[in-house]
């Protein structure tokens, strides 16, 4: 009946909070909420006891893990609550239960952990051997930061003995007690096989009760060092030295790796009338070697740690007060175990540490490092409404103020007089440019040509520059430092070669070229003549873009593993005669030969700049297909490239300029990594597993202050920092190689769709600097 | 070498055995299935004692095991769980209690199996018992690691040790009863002696 009635509840709150458009997970966040806030509640005010707040790791399913908001209740009769300074990972242990490894039984949403170290924040009644601010070790608490637990189940940590030693405490427990088990001699050769942390725990422990040699079995030499560390005096390897495995005549042998073909390499080890100690918890079934064990006659010992209480039961004693006392002691005894645990972990970063745990065979111990929370304790308030936001551990679930100057670029420059820019080429974008120009502080526009000499004179006269009746007319003027070439792409080239030999710096509008031949030739000539060559890519300016910058380069996303852009609009037919805005009548865009392509050329250049730039790497292999030209035109109106990074990520980007429907366009830019992913268009969100400052860790987030910037504010930030770097004599952010990078990129991708086979952009590079190297 | 063999009424076995030789069989070591390998003592003719003995170093080292541990059971009804219940001074079969001790001397996979799970937490498991060709596959987590189960072997008397131990215990072992070829094993038998070969008798 209880049962049938809370499916029915539950049934209700899954429909309303979908009607409230809660997805699955917030669902189940929501409902854990709210039923942890009624469960604190009523114990606070049935046991009449203060409400604390604190955070812990909870694995929400299997494979997940989560900081979250905790709220229990202060001490009671016989009871203490800890802060915990530290609480240990057992890898072995955890890894197994956050995989569902067989005779791992957990049931979600689980508290992980049972062995840490901490201070006492309260004492219960009766509780005498205790005091707020002692330091104690504990067993049976979960990886949080605070815990209110049985007396019993804390002892006091023996002084020169440190915190996060001491957070061992069950697990060396757990050893002790198998090395107790295995009733060593002194002089006795003991075998320990796993060198995790519990096998290299039991090794010390085996050592300091004077058995001799001790030696390490393992399934490879990963671990070897660390055992080495530990006073190891012999490490061997099942399947390399299995002669040698078999001349041990271990006399006690302390099976702690828990893998059922381990009892094999145990029986070979012991020596006649042997013991073998079954520390680690078998992972399965095992053939048992009955022939051998009879044989030899061996005593296999079950040796878990709960066995202790059937022990506290026969002989009426606190078997595991008095086995973690013996190890405490052992640790004030000189028992050193600080570099078995010494990965520190911030137990924000849950989810991504248990993930690298899952994947990672070569980590023998680790520990959470709770002062690391910027509040792991508070006073929790009884009437405080439960959240229904599906928050986690994110309280406020609001936007991120991004402070002053994250996402801006910071290099001001102002030098004594502004760079003289003369610009080659009055259409389009040549009035965008020009209006950029005028609004920077340290630029200045100074000189104008183009073919229809009207557009020349109407942008110089609103500018205050000088309208030139040809090129080398501009080229000569000594009032110009650089040239600005924003024509048609296939005369890039040639134009930025002229201005380079006139002793200019070379800017030009994206593309660097129609063609990588193009691109490289303007990029030696520039080169040759020592001016700096810069293309006009000031996407990069966007304030998300800077901002997703410095994120990946402080490790939001951890190793980059992927991208995906998806650029897709309506061009209006009349693009292809004058561009958007028609002022210069020309159909150059639509030519192949001089447009050097379509959409990817003209408009998805930009974004393979941006992302690039964002992350810090280029493709090394770039496959693409192209849609058939339509309409007249021998360019593309749409493309699908796929591609593959040096370190193995893999990106994909799409886009269309003929999208039925599409007008006002829809751009989505999206990069992942191991640890982490953002999205960049339509707006900077990002979600990382890595604490890291102004994030809120494992919590998709926005920004506020992040707004995107006109073509206009961009372009003059652009300027504005490429005359500084030409100024001081630094390179500028946009340099001849990543012209050349960006080139390459769009010479591979048309490349690969003529051949219909992967290409890589460094081969074209090298197939035209070979002829100059010869 | 020793099979058993499908008959009217049973199971019988079959001997290849060398000239003038006997084999010895404890009840427990035959496979209730027929065509199965059986474990045995071989010796000279007249060696019944000498088997005899073998059987009973097994039952010693079986109750040394089992030391002090009671209630303590003996899974089998041959020679080796009779002789291991005397010296333990208990009778044949499951203690009313859950055992502190069980001593399995039939090398059955599911007998192994059932005496883990029936042993009370700490217990002591001695496997005392023949099991060729029969895998004993164990989930060593419930059964042994988590409840601190202490599982001895005992070596086994087919390794052709020769001990002689004096011992009353052995004054009680019932003679072997002859195993004839073609007939169906006595059932109420506690061991056998095979001196045939097969087929050609």
């Amino acid at each position: 009946m209880a049962d049938g009635v809370k499916q029915v509840l539950n049934a209700q709150a899954n429909r309303l909070l979908g009607a409230l458009g809660y997805s699955d997970l917030m669902t189940q966040e929501t409902k854990r909420e709210a039923w942890w806030w009624l469960q604190a509640r009523w114990r606070a005010v049935s046991r009449r006891r203060r409400l604390l707040a604190g955070a812990g790791v909870l694995w929400t399913g299997p494979g997940r893990a989560q900081l979250v908001p905790l709220e229990l209740t202060a001490a009671g009769p016989g009871e203490v609550t800890i802060e915990l300074l530290a609480t240990v990972i057992s890898p072995g242990t955890e890894r197994a239960q956050f995989l569902r490894l067989p005779n791992t039984a957990v049931e979600y949403p689980h508290f992980p952990g049972y062995s840490g170290a901490g201070r006492v924040f309260a004492v219960g009644e009766g509780v005498e051997h205790l005091q707020p601010g002692d330091l104690v070790a504990a067993r049976g608490v979960g990886h949080v930061s605070l815990a209110t637990v049985p007396a019993s189940l804390v002892s006091v940590i023996p002084p020169g003995v440190a915190a996060e030693e001491a957070a061992t405490i069950q697990l060396g427990t757990i050893a002790a007690q198998a090395v107790r088990r295995a009733e060593l001699a002194p002089g006795e050769p003991v075998c320990v096989i796993g060198a995790g942390l519990i096998g290299l725990l039991a090794q010390r422990l085996a050592a300091s009760a004077g058995a001799a040699p001790v030696t390490v079995i393992a399934a490879s030499r990963t671990k070897e060092p660390v055992a080495r560390m530990s006073g190891a005096d012999q490490f061997l390897v099942v399947g390399e030295d299995d002669d040698a495995i078999a001349a041990l005549n271990a006399g006690a042998v302390i099976e702690a790796a828990g893998d059922p073909a381990a009892l094999d390499v145990a029986v070979a080890a012991a020596v006649d009338a042997g013991r073998i100690v079954l520390l680690g918890s078998p992972r399965g079934l095992t053939d048992l070697p009955l022939a051998e064990i009879r044989a030899k006659r061996l005593s296999l010992i079950g040796a878990h740690v709960e066995t202790l209480a059937a022990e506290s039961r026969a002989t009426g004693e606190d078997e595991y007060r008095r086995e973690s006392k013996n190890y405490l002691d052992a640790l004030a005894g000189g028992l050193s175990v600080a570099d078995l645990v010494d990965w520190v972990l911030d137990p924000r970063e849950a989810d991504a540490v248990y993930r690298e745990l899952a994947q990672r065979r070569d980590v023998v111990g680790a520990r959470f490092d709770w002062s690391r929370l910027p509040e792991p304790v508070q006073p929790a308030r009884l009437l405080r409404v439960p959240s229904l936001k599906a928050r986690g551990i994110d309280p406020g679930r609001e936007p991120i103020v991004v402070p002053r100057g994250c996402g801006t670029p910071d290099r001001a420059g102002r030098p004594d007089r502004p760079l003289r820019i003369g610009l080659l080429g009055c259409g389009e974008i040549g009035v965008t440019n020009a209006v950029a120009i005028a609004a920077t502080e340290n630029t200045e526009l100074v000189a104008c040509f183009d073919p229809a000499r009207t557009l020349a004179e109407e942008l110089a006269a609103q500018h205050g520059a000088t309208a030139h009746e040809s090129v080398d007319a501009l080229l000569a003027s000594s009032a110009v430092d650089a040239v600005l070439v924003a024509v048609p792409h296939h005369l890039h080239a040639e134009l930025g070669v002229r201005a380079a030999e006139a002793g200019k710096h070379v800017i030009v509008e994206k593309p660097p070229a129609n063609n990588l031949e193009g691109a490289l030739r303007l990029a030696r000539a520039a080169s040759r003549a020592e001016v700096v060559f810069s293309v006009c890519l000031p996407h990069r300016y966007q304030p998300g873009a800077l901002r997703a910058k410095e994120l990946v380069a402080a490790g939001a996303l951890g190793a980059f593993t992927g991208l995906l852009i998806s650029i897709l609009s309506k061009k209006p037919e009349t693009y292809w005669y004058g561009g958007f805005s028609g002022r210069s009548a020309s159909d150059w865009r639509a030519s192949k030969a001089k447009a050097g392509g379509g959409f990817l050329i003209m408009n998805l250049c930009h974004y393979v700049d941006v992302v690039h730039d964002v992350v810090g790497v280029r493709p090394d292999e770039v496959t693409a297909y192209l849609e058939e030209p339509a309409g007249g035109r021998d360019v593309e109106d749409a493309v699908s490239i796929a591609v593959r990074y040096p370190n193995g990520a893999i990106g994909s980007f799409v886009g269309s300029a003929a999208l039925p429907g599409f007008e006002r366009g829809r751009t989505e830019i999206r990069l992942w990594g191991r640890d982490g992913h953002l999205t960049l268009e339509p707006e900077l969100t990002v979600y990382s597993g890595r604490a890291l400052e102004g994030l809120r860790t494992g919590r998709w987030q926005r920004f506020e202050g992040l707004q995107g910037l006109g073509e206009v504010e961009i372009r003059s930030t652009y300027f504005r920092r490429l005359a500084s770097a030409i100024s001081s004599g630094e390179p500028p952010d946009v340099g001849p190689g990543d012209a050349l990078a960006l080139q390459s990129f769009v010479e591979a991708a048309y490349r690969s769709s003529e051949l219909d086979r992967p290409v890589r952009p460094a081969d074209l590079l090298d197939e035209l600097e070979e002829p100059a190297r010869r | 070498m020793i099979t058993t063999v499908a008959v009217e009424g049973g199971l019988s076995l079959a001997a290849e055995l060398p000239e003038g030789s006997v084999a010895y069989v404890d009840r427990d070591w035959v496979p209730a299935e027929a065509g199965a390998e059986v474990p045995a003592i071989v010796g000279e003719a007249g060696a019944e004692d000498a088997a005899a003995r073998a059987l009973l170093v097994v039952a010693q080292e079986a109750a040394a095991a089992v030391g002090d541990a009671r209630p303590a059971e003996v899974s089998g009804a041959g020679a080796v769980a009779r002789l291991t219940a005397a010296l333990l001074a208990i009778e044949l079969g499951n203690a009313a209690q859950r055992p502190a001790a069980v001593v399995e001397a039939t090398g059955d996979p599911k007998a192994i199996a059932g005496a883990a799970e029936r042993l009370a937490d700490l217990g002591t498991l001695v496997l005392a018992g023949e099991s060729p060709g029969r895998p004993v596959r164990l989930n060593l987590y419930p059964d042994v690691h988590s409840r601190g189960l202490r599982v001895v072997g005992v070596r086994p008397a087919t390794a052709g040790r020769v001990v002689a131990i004096e011992c009353d215990a052995l004054a009680g072992l019932p003679a072997a009863v002859e195993a004839r070829p073609g007939a169906a094993l006595d059932p109420e038998a506690v061991w056998y002696r095979v001196a045939l070969t097969t087929e050609a008798g």
